[in-house]
């Protein structure tokens, strides 16, 4: 183990580890908080990708008002570090988000800054060639990790890709409560019945309306799901409203 | 080297050598990298890499220039050297080589050594748990010794480089489990699209079309997923899911 991370990583690693191995797949048995602490992150997140290419946020701290705001929002706007670390299976790191071009991501950008978020690193989850998701870590202060942040970082990222990869394969149904943005996907599966089109569609069209009424994912998908919120077909109707 | 600067390369290098980067893998290259960085993070003029066999045997040599890597080669030739003790005792070494004591240790590589310029020799072990891989030395011709934190490096580089040869290793066998991953996310995706689907065509709560999609799949000893899947196909018809079946 590097001797440039610390005692308390390698504390929540180890334990981690062994929780692993009897936890129900996808999970990190590792508080997302505690590491986010270790790692002197304001909020520490991991997402996976999916057969479709979008990213699913699959680890995280329920408290976090930072993290979890900017991965819905990359999910929903299509642009963001963690796309880019997942998708490319190259790390991105964001020293300072007020230093950036404002084209890098200009949708993302500005909404980070405005949630608080200063520095972003994103590292890839991947074993060789297949690509698995990506780690991202958000803080509120500018400026680079250090060595031994960095080296606590990596250990993190190699434990969390063992963890995931090597848990034991089960009935989806054990672990449904993790999955962040569940209401999301039923929400996708009532749109395309609603207005007759094929799943991505209907995600899309989530998506491009939550963009649009600059609202979170989350409660547009949770609108639909409790029937407040019905889409509006295109070609038929007027524009999207709330249910009456 | 800028602070920022440095930190970058750091960053590069831990994230290179943990493997996570490449996607062809290529031995040389990345012992090569590995060397590459050494002797930039730690201010070295030169660094090999000799790699062992289990039994301990130095087995391949790289560098970061061809004289070095003759003086890597030099030690599996004659069985001594910083390198070869790191792989024998698996902890670090450190030494002057303008000292009588390290010519007396090592009598075939420090006249070499000294003919290349160098003063300073430090080498770090590649180890994982038990395992000694390898051992990287970093050569310097100022007579420097590399400082604690100098020496914490290397071993990082070292030990990173380690993990990630490792999981190289590793990958030639059939990756059973990443594709198993894949399933089992995609799975909980579909299994959520189809609860949404029920629901908006029978008219039911998402919670309501859980319950029933699960009775179903009980009683049709279907897994969930394959139930899911045939949902969102439209192949089932509206009245399997009704209360009564």
């Amino acid at each position: 183990m590097s001797p440039l991370t610390t005692p308390t990583m390698r504390a929540l690693v180890a334990a981690a580890l062994d929780a692993a191995q009897a936890g129900p797949p996808l999970s990190i048995p590792a508080p997302a908080r505690r590491c986010a602490d270790a790692l002197g992150a304001d909020a520490v997140t991991i997402s996976l990708l999916t057969v479709d290419g979008n990213t699913e946020l699959t680890w995280y701290d329920t408290t976090d008002q930072l993290g979890v705001p900017l991965e819905d929002l990359q999910f929903t706007l299509g642009e963001g570090p963690t796309r880019d670390a997942a998708g490319t299976g190259l790390p991105v790191f964001l020293t300072d988000l007020a230093e950036l071009p404002a084209d890098r991501w200009p949708e993302f950008l500005p909404a980070a800054l405005d949630l608080g978020a200063r520095a972003i690193v994103a590292v890839p989850l991947q074993l060789g060639r297949i690509r698995i998701g990506a780690f991202t870590l958000y803080r509120a202060a500018a400026g680079p990790l250090d060595e031994v942040q960095l080296g606590d970082l990596m250990l993190l990222v190699d434990a969390a890709t063992l963890m995931l990869i090597d848990t034991p394969a089960r009935d989806p149904w054990h672990d449904l409560a993790t999955l962040h943005r569940a209401e999301v996907h039923q929400a996708t599966g009532i749109v395309s019945v609603m207005l007759d089109i094929p799943l991505a569609q209907a995600l899309l069209r989530l998506r491009a309306y939550a963009y649009r009424h600059d609202r979170p994912i989350l409660d547009t998908a949770r609108d639909v799901v409790a029937h407040r919120l019905r889409l509006a077909d295109n070609h038929r109707e007027g524009p999207d409203r709330p249910a009456n | 080297m800028s602070a920022v600067q440095r930190e970058q390369q750091l960053a590069e290098a831990f994230v290179y050598l943990s493997g996570t980067l490449i996607q062809d893998f290529d031995l040389l290259d990345f012992l090569h990298a590995l060397t590459d960085y050494a002797v930039g993070l730690l201010e070295a003029d030169a660094a090999g890499v000799v790699l062992a066999d289990p039994q301990g045997r130095m087995v391949d040599a790289t560098a970061s220039d061809e004289a070095t890597r003759h003086l890597e080669l030099t030690q599996a030739d004659w069985d001594e050297g910083p390198c070869r003790d790191c792989i024998r005792t698996g902890a670090g070494v450190s030494a002057l080589l303008t000292e009588p004591a390290a010519a007396q240790r090592w009598p075939h590589v420090v006249p070499l050594a000294r003919r290349c310029g160098y003063t300073v020799v430090s080498g770090v072990p590649m180890r994982l748990r038990q395992q000694v891989i390898g051992a990287l030395n970093v050569f310097r011709i100022r007579p420097r010794t590399l400082d604690r934190h100098e020496q914490r490096l290397a071993e990082a580089l070292a030990n990173t480089a380690t993990v990630g040869l490792l999981q190289q290793h590793a990958l030639r066998e059939p990756p059973v489990l990443v594709s198993q991953l894949r399933t089992a996310l995609n799975s909980r995706l579909l299994i959520e699209q189809a609860k949404g689907i029920l629901s908006e065509r029978e008219g039911i709560t998402v919670d309501q079309a859980f319950v029933r999609m699960r009775r179903y799949a009980r009683d049709n000893r279907m897994s969930l997923t394959a139930l899911a899947d045939r949902v969102i196909a439209g192949e089932l018809a509206l009245g399997l899911f009704s209360e009564q079946s």
